[in-house]
């Protein structure tokens, strides 16, 4: 299975990304908190640590990449990603704006396009008994401050 | 008899009528999301964590347990007649469980899961009541270097026992320690990465960590990929379930041994009921007379596996209850759901609140007695609702996702910070990350840092206060070699145990689905 590719490794991916993000842990930490003693931990000390464990696990990875088989990273699913990501999103702008029957409708249907196969439909009756059960449970249930409807913006 | 009047407590405080209709409510829809494929006990008690907020803590907690067992109740369903697995424990099940199906004994696989599965729980339970005291006793001599060095130790198993490589195992806890230091330090109240966000300064919300990482992201990774197929729901009558009694002798031993299995395992930090369930498997296939049976629906693949995942999901509490060191992230999320109701997680919890934690153990008995029920004559409900499409489930999840997140704080900030791990979690999942021991880093961390404070305090700033005391060098020690082990194994570029994660990337492991005849 392993054929040589001029793709990255997953690990090599991997491992760079937490050699970043440790670093950039430590480096703000040591710039931002102080370091304290032993005797008295300041804030900067763990996290310091820490982040420096990170990066060091980065280069472990990096380097245990060049051995072995190749393995390549998973395909991004980018019409999943972004439909949910934007569903999400849209209900966060909205559901303090409009209240919980329009912002369920919209998460709704634009989830339902991160199938390749779109049921409008389907999505339609989804998205009005999601709507029924949200306000039923959340805004009447659990008295949630989020009405059915509502304009506020 | 001290252990009599502790379970009459208990007892006491799980049938009051409150307890036992969240215990309903939770070992129910543990069912409905085991017999779920891609929607986990893990995802619905990230789900369930904003509702607890409503309870009392003693309720909280048997729900959020019951919806944990019910789950592996459920587990074994789609396994049996989808060959897909509900939880990634219940993987093994297919093996022999869909070849049984296969031959027209649906019925007696999915009967006999049930009742394995009792046993196994009910041993699993009767550890725990036994271990469970002894264990908290020595942990209330503990001191914070102990403490320390428990943790780590719990940390470092979860991260290279469980699956994957164990470097970045390791990497994901380190990942979580961190990430769980944001917000405000409670020893010098220096605000730590907030980045002047006001909504971080009580550091990021595990409620919305958990869903988005678990939740969101294992959503998107299923869209398109998990599809239902057709059996026929009608096969399942009350009489199919009626197991021979050549059956029944057949899986006695094998019960009894998964049972055995599962409560060890099911203790260790780290391993848990995927490993119990397959340890089980491999042990019946090493024991069987004719091992060339495994495979072709042989009903010890079946019986064992059961057993033994439901003794460990019961044995996994010991840990978690008694020392307040999770042993898995759902155990890490139960230990949230105490600490958000103001219960400080430890040996001490035992005496504090006996009737919480001898109400849950006895409320441990009453769920189980009730999945019984829910899964022999009610089975063909849940037989039913495996044919929802996944088409219309995921909408909904993400709607709860949305509104649960949303209603902790009221603040819609939570849905972003849900959507952000979301996307997170995705990535990391695409790299090949586990995501389970981020949070238990996540939830340790702020733990973590304060033992190790108030460790070096005590010395004055002597770090070698962690060698010098006989139990936390030991439990030091055996973290060194582990972290050996796992250098090891990362150098011979494989990890220790073969990879036994669920979600979408199962299929390639147990084979295409193949609708039933």
């Amino acid at each position: 299975m392993s054929r040589p590719a001029r793709v990255a490794h997953i690990d090599f991916v991997g491992g760079v990304l937490l050699i970043a993000l440790g670093l950039g842990f430590a480096l703000y930490a040591s710039a931002q908190y102080p370091m304290g003693e032993l005797r008295r931990m300041g804030p900067g000390f763990f996290p310091v640590v820490l982040g420096y464990v990170l990066a060091g696990l980065g280069v472990v990875l990096v380097l245990s990449s060049f051995t072995g088989a190749m393995e390549r990273i998973g395909s991004f699913d980018w019409r999943p990603f972004i439909a949910v990501i934007l569903g999400l999103s849209a209900f966060a702008i909205l559901v303090e704006r409009t209240g919980m029957v329009v912002s369920t409708i919209v998460l709704t249907f634009i989830v339902a396009f991160g199938e390749r196969q779109f049921r409008p439909v389907r999505t339609a009756l989804l998205s009005l008994s999601l709507a029924a059960i949200g306000v039923a449970i959340f805004s009447w249930g659990l008295g949630l401050p989020v009405p059915a409807f509502r304009w506020n913006f | 008899m001290e252990m009599l009047s502790n379970l009459a407590v208990g007892l006491d405080a799980a049938i009051s009528l409150n307890n036992l209709f969240y215990c309903f409510v939770g070992v129910f829809l543990g069912t409905l999301v085991g017999v779920l494929p891609g929607i986990g006990a893990l995802v619905t008690i990230s789900l369930l964590l904003p509702v607890t907020f409503h309870l009392d803590a003693t309720a909280a907690l048997v729900m959020l347990a019951g919806v944990y067992y019910g789950a592996y109740y459920g587990g074994s369903t789609a396994s049996i007649l989808l060959k897909l697995p509900g939880t990634p424990a219940s993987a093994v099940v297919c093996l022999d469980g869909y070849p049984m199906a296969r031959k027209g004994r649906a019925g007696v696989a999915l009967f006999i899961t049930t009742i394995a599965s009792f046993v196994g729980a009910s041993i699993g339970i009767i550890v725990l009541t036994i271990a469970g005291p002894a264990i908290s006793e020595v942990g209330l001599k503990f001191g914070p270097a102990e403490y320390f060095a428990l943790m780590l130790l719990g940390l470092v198993a979860a991260a290279t026992i469980g699956q994957g490589t164990p470097v970045k195992g390791i990497a994901m806890v380190v990942f979580g320690l961190l990430i769980g230091l944001i917000g405000t330090d409670v020893n010098t109240g220096v605000a730590r990465f907030t980045f002047g966000v006001p909504e971080l300064m009580d550091g990021l919300a595990l409620v919305a960590v958990a869903m988005g990482v678990f939740g969101v992201a294992e959503v998107i990774s299923s869209i398109d990929k998990i599809k239902h197929g057709e059996f026929s729901a009608r096969d399942i009558t009350f009489r199919s379930l009626v197991p021979t009694r050549q059956d029944m002798r057949d899986s006695t031993a094998p019960m009894l041994r998964g049972s055995a299995i599962g409560s060890f395992f099911g203790a260790l930090p780290g391993a848990g009921p995927t490993i119990s369930s397959f340890m089980a498997y491999m042990v019946e296939k090493k024991v069987a007379k004719d091992p060339s049976r495994f495979g072709e629906g042989a009903i010890e693949g079946v019986s064992a596996p059961e057993a033994a995942n439901n003794a460990s999901v019961q044995t996994a509490f010991i840990p978690t209850l008694t020392l307040g060191i999770p042993g898995d992230a759902v155990m890490a999320l139960m230990l949230g759901a105490m600490m958000i109701h103001g219960i400080a997680p430890g040996p001490q919890l035992m005496v504090e609140h006996p009737s919480l934690f001898w109400g849950l153990i006895m409320s441990f008995w009453i769920g189980n007695l009730m999945l019984l029920v829910l899964n022999i004559p009610m089975i063909g409900l849940w037989v039913r609702i495996l044919a929802i499409p996944y088409s219309v489930l995921y909408p909904a999840v993400l709607l709860f996702v949305a509104i649960g997140v949303f209603s902790v704080n009221n603040n819609a900030f939570d849905v972003w910070l849900v959507m952000v791990c979301g996307a997170i979690g995705y990535l990391l999942m695409l790299l090949k990350f586990q995501v389970a021991p981020l949070l238990l880093g996540l939830i340790l961390g702020p733990l973590m840092e304060e033992y190790l404070r108030r460790a070096l305090t005590i010395s004055r700033g002597d770090p070698m206060v962690f060698l010098q005391r006989p139990i936390s060098a030991t439990v030091l020690a055996v973290t060194a070699l582990l972290l050996l082990w796992a250098a090891w194994s990362t150098i011979r570029h494989r990890s220790g145990l073969p990879n036994l994660e669920a979600g979408p990337g199962l299929e390639e492991q147990v084979g295409p689905r193949h609708p039933a005849p």
